[in-house]
């Protein structure tokens, strides 16, 4: 379905992010693997695809700094001459309760998934603009809709993707460049481990399909989103949750 | 081994043609219904010999559930062992002309409402407890933009039937989840099925100028690509998104 699609995907050396690699080398597209400090395991991921014959490039990213976005694509123009499909996956949530919350933390916050996922998104315009049906999938998070178990910071960080996503959607479809967001609920993962027990079997009581959802099927979404006969698609935020929040 | 199969309501034309190819591609067996049977005959006359094989066109009229009940019931007792049953709800649609709120009777109203909500009522009770048997079963229901917009040229009548598609299947996907049952609702924006592009080719270009400037990719969608967003919510792929509504209407509404 992907072949011949180049597809980037942003901390894309464990958890969702690997996952979506993974599951687009499945569906026969190069991969861009970035990684932040896990650079073991990116290049890992990289030789397991090219053992399936996959065309995949490593480079490291820190989505916080623009020269790192720029040297990116750069290597990208380079060694591929174009980007059909973009991931903003990497994100970093910390569980930290509103009055505990250091302006630090919120800064960081907003930066690696708001700033993080628009930087991402203005410097490959001149890279999409020559895919004929590119393609923005932005991860934000059920939190940004319902409020969430990793506190304010985060939930207004993946508000702010939303937001983001669908002006992006406006001004893009001149390029043919689509742009959605995908929210998941609770995904088991790194990230979940850091909840106490206590909150997940609350979650999962309150998910009619009780139970946490899983990476591959996170993955699974966004290579249908990428798919280039979906064209039409733009400016949704897809909500994978198990029906604990349906609006 | 397992079976795929999916019955789709309102097959011979438009997004439900469109859907029932693609869920041909993706290697299922196919139930098509729908009134038209010259239509459906036609479908089923541009299929390969091998696609051919595996569709199953039942012509009827959605809205008579005894002759439902009997054409489906028997195409589902022939597949013995494990199937994965997917369910696509799509037909619908409202009248040529619309009226005024004002201007429409109850009946007029009534008849629009059991238009777009019986077929899927008379479909989906008949499809649950076949999913409930086999722990698994996949749920797509069509609504339309209509329902997520108010827009000038359609009537509340539709609008009201649409929008009652998408409470009942956020009801549903939560009350059928234990059963390992997913249902989710598509709502597609202004789609160029051959019946939109008549009324579209026929009326004063001017007005459709106007509407596209609403839609910011510019242009009509086609049947196929809600036929994507159908069949990804519906194949077996999908175990874990449920009660959502998916919008593929050109960035013309994003919730
Ligand atoms: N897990 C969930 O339940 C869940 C639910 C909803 C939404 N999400 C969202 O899904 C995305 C992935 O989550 P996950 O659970 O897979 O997280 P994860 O396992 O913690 O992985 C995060 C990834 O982001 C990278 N990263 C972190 N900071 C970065 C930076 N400054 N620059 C570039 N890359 C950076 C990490 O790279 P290194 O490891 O190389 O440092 C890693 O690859 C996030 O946006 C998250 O908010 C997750």
């Amino acid at each position: 379905m992907l072949k011949d699609k180049v597809a980037l995907v942003t901390g894309s050396s464990r958890g969702i992010g690997k996952a979506i690699a993974m599951r687009f080398a499945d569906y026969q597209a190069s991969v861009v693997i970035t990684y932040h400090s896990g650079k073991e395991q990116a290049a890992m991921l990289q030789e397991e695809m090219e053992t399936k014959g996959i065309n995949a490039l490593v480079a490291p990213l820190d989505v916080t700094n623009e020269e790192s976005f720029k040297r990116l694509y750069d290597l990208i123009g380079e060694h591929f001459g174009r980007l059909d499909i973009l991931v903003n996956n990497a994100g970093i949530g910390l569980p930290i309760p509103l009055e505990k919350i250091s302006l630090e933390d919120w800064n960081h916050t907003l930066n690696v998934n708001l700033t993080g996922t628009f930087l991402g998104i203005k410097h490959a315009i001149p890279l999409m603009k020559r895919s004929d049906s590119g393609r923005i999938i932005n991860i934000s998070s059920v939190a940004a809709l319902t409020g969430g178990s990793f506190g304010p910071h985060y939930g207004a960080s993946k508000a702010g993707v939303i937001g983001l996503t669908k002006s992006a959607a406006r001004e893009l479809a001149t390029y043919n460049i689509s742009v959605n967001a995908i929210a998941p609920g609770p995904i088991s993962s790194e990230m979940t481990d850091s909840l106490s027990e206590q909150t997940l079997a609350a979650i999962i009581g309150a998910t009619p399909l009780k139970r946490l959802g899983q990476t591959g099927e996170v993955a699974e979404l966004v290579c249908q989103l990428a798919n280039p006969f979906i064209d039409y698609l733009t400016g949704q935020t897809i909500v994978i949750d198990g029906g604990r929040y349906m609006p | 081994m397992v079976k795929k199969v999916c019955i789709i309501s309102g097959a011979a034309s438009g997004i439900g043609k469109a859907t029932l190819q693609l869920f041909l591609l993706r290697d299922y067996i196919c139930i098509g219904l729908d009134k038209d049977e010259a239509g459906l005959q036609k479908l089923v006359q541009s299929l390969r010999k091998e696609e051919r094989e595996r569709t199953f066109i039942h012509a009827v009229d959605l809205l008579q559930e005894e002759i439902i009940r009997e054409k489906l019931e028997g195409s589902l007792n022939k597949f013995e062992g494990e199937i994965r049953l997917t369910l696509v709800n799509n037909i619908g649609g409202s009248n040529t002309v619309s009226k005024k709120f004002e201007e429409l009777s109850w009946e007029e109203f009534h008849q629009i409402n059991a238009f777009n909500l019986k077929p899927l009522h008379t479909l989906t009770r008949l499809c649950l407890p076949v999913m409930k048997f086999q722990g698994y079963g996949n749920i797509v229901n069509v609504s339309s933009i209509s329902a997520r917009k108010a827009l000038k040229n359609v009537g509340a009548d539709y609008a009201a039937a649409k929008a009652a598609i998408i409470g009942l299947s956020r009801h549903l996907a939560q009350e059928v989840a234990e059963a390992g049952i997913v249902v989710n609702t598509v709502c597609p924006g202004i789609i160029g099925t051959e019946r939109i592009l008549k009324r579209w080719d026929n009326r004063d270009q001017e007005i459709n100028h106007k509407v596209l400037e609403t839609i910011p990719l510019n242009r009509l969608g086609t049947p196929s690509e809600v036929a994507e967003a159908i069949v990804f919510l519906g194949s077996a792929n999908n175990r874990y998104i449920t009660g959502a509504v998916l919008d593929v209407n050109g960035g013309m509404f994003c919730p």
